[in-house]
């Protein structure tokens, strides 16, 4: 796989704040401190750190709402949201003493007239540089971005919801930072659904104002359409991807082992507690997290023994080419040992869950889910198949998700038949966790007369997997038929006109080239933008780097409001039907 | 993107009348002497950001001779005349290496003490602490890359080295492999031909010759990278320390507090407002024994 650093979103963030915001900061060479609110610190800790900050003169970094001490000498450069809050910390800087010699205030997005005002007649005259850059989006990963908003969910999808359409329009200009800092002007398609309106509106918000954006910018001047593809979909359109259990490493991590903040604590055999994160500067996560667990294991022996073989004797002989190779490798040498003992940790727990109980769900799950068995049998009775799951001791949860994903393979279920399944699981306090999903737009209770359609899926019998791994989640179909042009225009209508003949093979008209592209460039081609309302699963986030190594023609990039886990996700559907007035604290155990 | 620092500016331009009044207000606090926080550590902070760019400068060097030993190294490798005067060179610029970096090692550990210093003085959450801190952080993962790429061009020469005696010993008909080289080091004896003493050929005699200077030349360079061993170990373990999650830009917003005014500025205060009390004036007069 190629360096994850060469092309990715965070890369391409860090190059956007660099041509604004450094490049700014270097015309004068003092050293400045840089204040952030807490979503530009997520942002900027996402795409580089401290010491790329230095060697651009930065200083310190400050919290806007912290009280701040004054360094009168110095000027500050503001990076923050353009929200009322933001805008009163930055006024009581510089209103009755200022803190700072000078300003240089950029929001991440279109700043409102009346906080422009509100700033331009309290203290104009200490702003230096005022600029409204667009990037309010979070890039997860190379080829993943989140919104940093898990109460979309919630917003969207609770009956008792006050504010669906600003989070909708807050969602949309998000998603248009992201294709401005891309460069993209893509044709928006929306995925047509019966009974749920979501995706059309989001869509339609984004294309009015994409067109917005690429009026007002500076460097745009009525850019075209580029060779690029957004699609919007709802969390709906596949329930069964975010509940099963995946045995692919990133996402059985998160869903059996308590990671918070992309943060894995552990003990070592000393007793001793260390964490480790997860991100793509561990270059043996990025080189792991999509495989399958049974390949994750056999590389552990190897690891131990190179673990074992790093603890030298002390009194061994150390000659000179020893010497010589150990400072050669010491920069990296005690990265690595960390990681690998990190990734032995896990993986380790990981198996553990997995033969404790997982591997005999999972049986069951996949035949469920996919709907037939390992040999290839359509399941003819689904209750025979969930039965033994429900009679062996396993936690609610597990239990709860059998039960679902038994109700999505016959597309609901009857009452009576869902009562009982609920009295087996004893949740008659706690159906919500069932019923809720028709919040989503997912049949639980339907009569036996019901039809619905279920999407017609790939053949992938030829490709080689796993027993216990024969989903593959409906987005990475989805992806496929885009790249190929395949996507059916009824199911996806587009909005305004796409580019004509849109399609990820990469050919580009020669009159849209606006740069020479080398052979390794046909990556920047054209790109596939999957926005999923509702959250987005760790095993639809390894289709996009999938595809995309398939088909090298076009990148595939998916974003949600948030990441989740199959447990946070039980949680948030439940939280559906609390009104705000109760006290109930959700557990969030989303990573978003 | 938008810039929209012009419309701030034809704002103010325009309505200048609104500037003015929010300078006045400032004025009824002429009352008292302005309180212009003063930034407490300012000849502190200068002092070592003149500092800070005076080691870059000198990192800078350091880098630069790291280019020019990788040059002679070059050089040694492919020229075959005044190999002695190339060896020369090389060997004056290792210590020239090896003295600068000794003499920034030194100068950091004199910015890490007054880090520290800074810290107890002003409380290590100030700014100034926290500005020196970083520079510290910053200039010795600087300093650790600056030796990395120096052990990286010794290496390279090292392994440039082998290679030449590995071809010079196919040309004299005799198989090596790359254990036995580095046994050869190891040993610091070339005694893989001590028993073919009668060589013949005056294409074997050269390369034998060929050998014998890269043998030795792969000695010297071992010896100066054990000289300089120590300072680079010294250095990878202060990096260790620092740990990565100085670097976190997350981690270091979050280690900010609230900055609370000294105590001292704002007792004066009390005492001026005290004093000034009106009832308190008016008392003082009836009853001029009480102070």
């Amino acid at each position: 796989m190629a360096a994850v650093s060469d092309h990715g979103l965070k890369k391409i963030v860090w190059k956007r704040i660099k041509d604004t915001i450094i490049t700014d900061c270097r015309k004068s060479e003092v050293w400045k401190i840089l204040i952030l609110d807490p979503f530009t610190t997520k942002l900027l800790s996402s795409c580089c750190k401290m010491s790329d900050l230095m060697a651009e003169k930065i200083t310190i970094v400050e919290d806007l709402f912290k009280k701040r001490e004054p360094v009168l000498e110095m000027k500050a450069i503001y990076f923050m949201t353009p929200t009322p809050k933001c805008v009163e910390a930055f006024l009581g800087d510089f209103e009755k003493k200022p803190k700072y010699k000078a300003a240089y205030v950029y929001f991440t997005d279109y700043c409102p007239d009346d906080l422009f005002n509100k700033m331009k007649s309290r203290c104009g005259k200490f702003i230096r540089v005022f600029k409204e850059i667009n990037i309010s989006f979070l890039p997860q990963e190379a080829q993943v971005f989140t919104c940093n908003n898990p109460e979309a969910f919630r917003s969207i999808y609770s009956p008792h919801s006050q504010d669906k359409m600003s989070t909708l329009e807050t969602l949309a200009d998000q998603i248009v930072t992201l294709c401005a800092t891309l460069d993209e002007y893509p044709g928006v398609r929306y995925k047509k659904e019966s009974n749920m309106e979501n995706a059309k509106t989001l869509a339609e918000l984004v294309d009015d104002k994409l067109a917005k954006h690429y009026e007002l910018d500076d460097s745009a001047k009525k850019k075209g359409k580029t060779q690029a593809q957004l699609l919007i979909v709802e969390r709906g359109f596949d329930p069964v991807s975010p509940i099963l259990h995946e045995l692919s490493y990133q996402a059985m991590a998160y869903d059996l082992i308590d990671i918070q903040d992309d943060t894995f604590r552990y003990k070592l055999k000393d007793g001793s507690e260390k964490q480790a994160l997860l991100t793509e500067d561990d270059m043996l996560w990025v080189k792991l997290r999509h495989k399958h667990i049974a390949e994750v294991s056999a590389e552990i022996p190897k690891m131990v023994k190179e673990i074992s073989a790093s603890k030298q004797q002390p009194d061994e002989k150390i000659t000179i080419s020893k010497l010589a190779q150990m400072m050669k490798k010491m920069p990296s040498f005690r990265k690595q040992l960390n990681e690998k003992t990190t990734h032995l940790q896990l993986a380790e727990e990981c198996m553990q869950h997995f033969s404790n109980n997982v591997e005999k769900l999972c049986k069951a799950e996949q035949d469920l889910a996919v709907g037939s068995d390992a040999d290839g049998a359509k399941v003819k009775d689904s209750m025979r198949t969930l039965l033994p799951v429900l009679l062996h001791p396993y936690s609610t949860y597990d239990k709860i998700r059998a039960v679902l994903l038994y109700i999505f393979s016959v597309n609901g279920t009857t009452d009576e038949n869902l009562n009982k399944l609920i009295q087996h699981v004893k949740i008659e306090d706690e159906r919500e966790f069932i019923l809720n999903w028709k919040e989503l737009g997912v049949p639980i209770i339907t009569s036996s007369s019901f039809f619905s359609r279920k999407p017609t899926r790939r053949d992938r019998s030829q490709e080689e997997k796993y027993n216990l791994s024969r989903w593959t989640p409906v987005i990475k179909d989805v992806m496929e038929d885009a790249v190929e042009n395949k996507l059916d225009t009824k199911e996806w209508p587009h909005l305004s006109e796409s580019p004509a003949a849109w399609n990820g093979s990469g050919a580009v008209s020669a009159r849209q080239k606006h740069k020479p592209s080398a052979q390794d460039e046909r990556r920047t081609g054209s790109r596939l933008i999957i926005f999923v309302i509702g959250g987005i699963t760790y095993s639809e986030m390894r289709c996009a780097y999938e595809v995309t190594q398939a088909v090298k023609s076009c990148e595939v990039i998916v974003g949600s409001s948030h990441i989740l886990t199959p447990t946070s996700l039980l949680d948030d559907i439940k939280a559906l039907s609390k009104t705000s007035m109760e006290s109930f604290t959700i557990e969030e155990r989303s990573t978003a | 993107m938008r810039d929209r620092l012009g419309d701030l500016q034809v704002f103010i331009s325009e309505s200048p009348e609104e500037a003015r009044p929010s300078e006045e207000n400032q004025n009824p606090e002429n009352a008292e002497p302005p309180e212009l926080f003063m930034f407490d550590g300012e000849d502190e902070m200068d002092r070592i950001y003149k500092e800070a760019q005076l080691m870059q400068k000198e990192m800078l060097m350091l880098k630069l001779d790291v280019k020019r030993l990788g040059k002679q190294n070059a050089r040694f490798l492919t020229s075959v005349r005044r190999i002695s005067s190339i060896k020369r060179d090389s060997n004056a610029l290792g210590r020239d290496i090896k003295a600068r970096g000794e003499a920034i090692y030194a100068r950091l550990e004199k910015l890490g003490k007054q880090s520290r210093e800074l810290e107890e003085e002003h409380g290590a959450t100030s700014a100034v602490a926290r500005m020196a801190r970083s520079q510290c952080v910053y200039l010795t993962k600087a300093f650790h890359e600056a030796m990395c790429e120096y052990n990286t061009a010794e290496m390279l020469q090292r392994e440039n080295c082998k290679t030449r005696i590995q071809r010079q010993a196919e040309i004299m008909g005799k198989e090596v492999s790359r254990e036995q080289i580095e046994e050869m080091i190891e040993t610091g004896k070339c005694s893989l031909f001590s028993d073919n003493l009668l060589l013949e050929g005056r294409s074997a005699r050269s390369a034998l010759t060929e050998i014998e200077n890269r043998h030795k030349e792969l000695l010297e360079l071992e010896g100066r990278i054990r000289d300089i061993h120590e300072l680079f170990f010294q250095m990878a373990l202060l990096v260790e320390e620092q740990g990565c999650k100085l670097d976190n830009i997350e981690a270091n917003v979050g280690q900010t507090r609230d900055y609370m005014a000294e105590a001292s500025a704002q007792i004066k205060k009390a005492v001026r407002y005290k004093k000034n009390n009106p009832c308190k004036k008016l008392l003082c007069c009836c009853f001029p024994c009480c102070r």
